[in-house]
């Protein structure tokens, strides 16, 4: 990307503000809407993968729904060359900087900067979000103090697990939570543990954990105990330590429940009243189940001068103390020190501040009680699906649980109606990656098997193990699909050698249909295969047409005989001998003999007649040949079976 | 020994950043040398082509014998073709980051002597198995070989591609060297990632031992590789007893 250049014809790159593993950032002007955005350019295209970039749109584009104050808006979402993302553009710095220059960081500006970063954790957490790579670096700052939680969901359309990477993981490990340094899918609880090891580097100035490469840091993340806040830094009060403690806890289950908790727990650590607690240790219960001995806040009334405005005290008429009320006795003192006197009932009267207890988990007749004790009173109750939180108990209030308010103040309350629930779709014929990718992001565990289906396309689902319409708890519920794998189709074997009894058997088997033709064959013993179509290993789908010739055994001879009947004249030799002969040889040739060898050989005095047997097959061709002393008188080669010869003897 | 190898670009990607070579020295020792680039868009066959190059050419002109002179010569090398790389990525913004990993077999008189830095692997084949001798340098190797996951978790880890020691990344590299005495083998494989992320180990065994000659072992783990998915570029260098 260089300056001036423009993604999709509507971004012009103005610089780069940054460089990752996977990505360059840009700050860049929206031509459209003329205002400064902030571009992130993936730098591996996967032009070619449609896998990846549906789910990398997929994600990129889940997180555009995220509307909060303290989250950077993802506004557009698109590939050009490569993909990128286009989101809100924060003039500032990120956290990790602003640490860098402003360590020590003052705990109150250090809640302050924590109370935006878990609101808008736990807000995302009840999108359904997790952000898996909470870090510093991931955390912005704008010039008027206002925090910004960018790559929200992001990690996993970043992450290209195909393409080989180094170094890509030394700037997310110091952050990561065991779980995730082992593999396990990310949950809301991995989330929190970054944001307890985020939490210890503003306090102290430096990570907890360091190390050469990723894997040491990885591995003191699994073993190491959290290097004690207080040994740095003994002015930090127990409690702000223990919410470090609490949420990088090593199990999941012994940190915070919910950013929300987390939140709560932090706004007030400083408060004089919780000075006294222990120090957290997760402990083993008489069970031998694993519990947190969590520092119970006792809901406390607040003493602290509130800052807020001097009208919200109107509600609280009748509570005037009466005071000073004998100061009669000198009406003109009395009057110049009216508005002295009136200010001073004014403040007295004011109704307290407290704290809205916390009321999670409790039943809504705990959740009364308590918020009746501190003076608060129910405005409405509300019911909404909880993961966290059992069915009919709370889940949260408005204003949040933690927050400062006025005695009387009016409260929501939340109810949990159970987890919640969805009704499971319809997701036959479905591309199965694409379902899986995303039933996988609602919380499904996602299973398959394969089969092969005559119609349903190879990678679609063929069937579901649960019904469509079912109502199901996603996080609880592992849904299995059969796949199809194409047609039915398999690897056509070899054959030869077997019987055509065999070879039906076998297209039997395997659904096929099979031409047989018959030939004989010197080679392959009667009966068996002599050859197929299509040959060995080619791949076949059911019903399809295989065609064999099946050996009818060496063709047999048919021999059949022929005579011929020649008749060899006598010639008078010109001897003076009487009974002068003449010397015949015939030479014979058909199947059995050959015309090199003599056949007959005898001596005539008279005109003799004599009859040829030629042994002959239909194509085989016979001959013979007469000599009379010496001299040939007759021969003819062109002997056949039923009487062919063509008549060209001498 | 006997020679046979392949590279293919795979189905997904658009480059292939896999380089291989065999080379011969003065003594005619073989070196076969196979490496797998990565990153941005063009660099990373630039990275593995290089270190290919670079390595088969300094092995051309020298003489060594012994086993202990090639391990140092090979660190040299190596560490200078690191370097180059190194330099390179820094100096032009479209080479940023490249970098590739390599696994090298020297074939000696009485042994082969395997080298590697990265996860592309090196194996031996025996009558009933097919022996990885080198070890990954790989994030979820580490945690394995420190105990801290199974194989079955570092099969299934987020972060499996993520590798601990490469080319052209850091200043200096070190590479693991194995040595194996030809009585222990049958043949000796090189490959990349492409290879054994798509085909078991069992797979790849039962087709080296088939009766086929080595081209079409070679071309049959390769079609292998490329039916079940072929998202990666697949290398492939093969060596069988003469």
């Amino acid at each position: 990307m260089e300056i001036g250049e423009r993604i999709n014809k509507r971004y012009k790159i103005i610089k780069n503000i940054g460089s990752g593993g996977m990505a360059n950032v840009f700050l860049a002007k929206d031509l459209i809407l003329e205002r400064d955005v902030a571009v992130k350019v993936m730098r591996y295209d996967f032009r070619n993968d449609e896998t990846s970039i549906r789910r990398f749109k997929r994600e990129a584009l889940s997180t555009t729904e995220l509307y909060h104050p303290n989250i950077v808006s993802i506004y557009d979402v698109g590939e050009e060359e490569n993909p990128y993302i286009v989101m809100e553009y924060v003039e500032g710095m990120d956290l990790k900087k602003y640490i860098h220059e402003n360590h020590p960081i003052s705990y109150k500006n250090v809640l302050a900067i924590m109370d935006q970063v878990l609101s808008a954790v736990n807000y995302a957490h009840e999108q359904g979000i997790i952000h898996r790579d909470l870090k510093p670096q991931n955390i912005l700052m704008d010039h008027e103090g206002n925090v910004k939680i960018t790559d929200f969901g992001i990690a996993i359309a970043l992450s290209q697990n195909s393409i080989t990477q180094t170094n890509s993981l030394l700037g997310s490990v110091h952050y990561i939570s065991p779980e995730q340094a082992r593999g396990s899918m990310a949950t809301k609880q991995s989330d929190i543990y970054s944001l307890g090891i985020i939490l210890y580097e503003m306090l102290i100035g430096e990570v907890p954990f360091n190390g050469e490469s990723a894997v040491s840091v990885a591995l003191k993340h699994f073993q190491e105990e959290l290097p004690s806040l207080r040994n740095v830094d003994t002015r930090i009060p127990q409690p702000l330590e223990n919410v470090v403690l609490k949420a990088t806890a090593k199990e999941k289950e012994h940190r915070y429940k919910s950013a929300e908790e987390m939140r709560v727990d932090l706004a007030t650590s400083l408060f004089p009243e919780r000075s006294h607690e222990e120090k957290f240790v997760p402990v083993i219960d008489d069970n031998g189940e694993t519990k947190v001995l969590n520092p119970i806040v006792p809901p406390k009334k607040v003493d602290q001068v509130s800052d807020t405005p001097i009208e919200s005290s109107t509600k609280a008429e009748g509570n005037i103390q009466k005071k000073d009320t004998k100061k009669k006795k000198w009406p003109w003192l009395f009057l110049l020190l009216l508005p002295l006197i009136v200010g001073i009932i004014y403040i007295v009267s004011l109704p307290n501040d407290v704290s809205i207890p916390d009321v999670a988990g409790m039943t809504e007749t705990e959740a009364e009680e308590a918020l009746t004790e501190q003076s608060l009173v129910i405005k409405e109750t509300l019911f909404e699906a909880s993961d966290e939180f059992d069915e009919d108990t709370v889940t949260r209030t408005n204003p949040r649980i933690g927050s400062i308010v006025k005695e009387n103040s009016e409260v929501t309350l939340y109810i949990s109606t159970g987890k919640e629930t969805m009704p499971v779709a319809d997701y036959s014929n479905e591309n199965y990656e694409r379902t899986r990718a995303e039933l996988t992001e609602l919380g499904f565990t996602v299973e398959s098997t394969k089969a092969f289906h005559e119609s349903i396309e190879e990678g679609n689902i063929i069937s579901q193990s649960i019904d469509e319409g079912a109502e199901v708890v996603p996080l609880e519920t592992t849904i299995e699909f059969v796949v199809s794998s194409g047609r039915p189709r398999f690897e056509l074997i070899d054959l030869s050698g077997y019987s055509e009894n065999s070879v039906m058997d076998y297209a039997e088997d395997n659904n096929i249909n099979v031409a047989v033709t018959y030939r004989s064959s010197e080679d392959i013993p009667e009966g068996q295969v002599i050859t197929q179509s299509p040959e060995a290993g080619e791949t076949l789908y059911a019903n399809s047409r295989i065609s064999v010739e099946i050996s009818l055994g060496p063709e047999e001879i048919e021999v059949q005989t022929v005579t011929r009947t020649v008749n060899i004249t006598y010639v008078d030799p010109e001897s003076e001998e009487a009974d002068a002969t003449n010397q015949v040889i015939i030479y014979l040739e058909d199947n059995e003999r050959s015309l090199d060898e003599i056949h007959q050989q005898f001596e005539i005095t008279e005109d003799r007649e004599i009859t040829l047997t030629f042994l002959l097959s239909p194509d085989s061709v016979g001959a013979y040949r007469i000599e009379r002393d010496g001299e040939i008188i007759e021969e003819n080669n062109t002997i056949r079976v039923d009487g062919q010869e063509s008549e060209d003897t001498d | 020994m006997q020679f046979s190898m392949r590279t293919h670009l795979g189905k997904v990607r658009k480059t292939n950043q896999d380089y291989i070579g065999l080379y011969k020295n003065k003594n005619d020792q073989v070196l076969a040398v196979l490496c797998d680039g990565m990153g941005g868009h063009n660099a990373g066959d630039v990275a593995s082509e290089m270190a290919a190059t670079h390595l088969g050419h300094a092995w051309s002109k020298n003489n060594l014998l012994s086993i202990e002179e090639i391990k140092q010569w090979m660190t040299q090398e190596v560490n200078v073709v690191n370097k180059e790389i190194h330099k390179k990525s820094l100096r032009f913004e479209d080479f940023q980051g490249m970098g590739s990993t390599i696994v090298v077999a020297v074939f000696l008189e009485t042994v082969v002597l395997f080298g590697n830095l990265g996860d592309s692997r090196g194996y031996i084949l025996t009558n009933d198995q097919l022996i990885q001798i080198t070890e990954d340098h790989s994030y979820v190797n580490e945690l394995m070989k420190k105990g801290q996951i199974t194989m079955n978790e570092a099969k299934k880890h987020p972060n499996r591609n993520v590798i601990t020691r490469s080319l052209g990344i850091a200043s200096k590299v070190e590479m693991d060297y194995f040595s194996i005495p030809y009585t222990d083998f049958l043949s000796v494989l090189l490959c990349s990632d492409g290879l054994t992320n798509q085909l078991s180990d069992e797979t790849i065994h039962s087709i080296l031992r088939k009766d086929i000659d080595k081209e079409e072992k070679v071309d049959t783990l390769l079609d292998g590789a490329l039916e079940n998915g072929g998202t990666d570029n697949i290398s492939i260098v093969y060596a069988e007893k003469a």
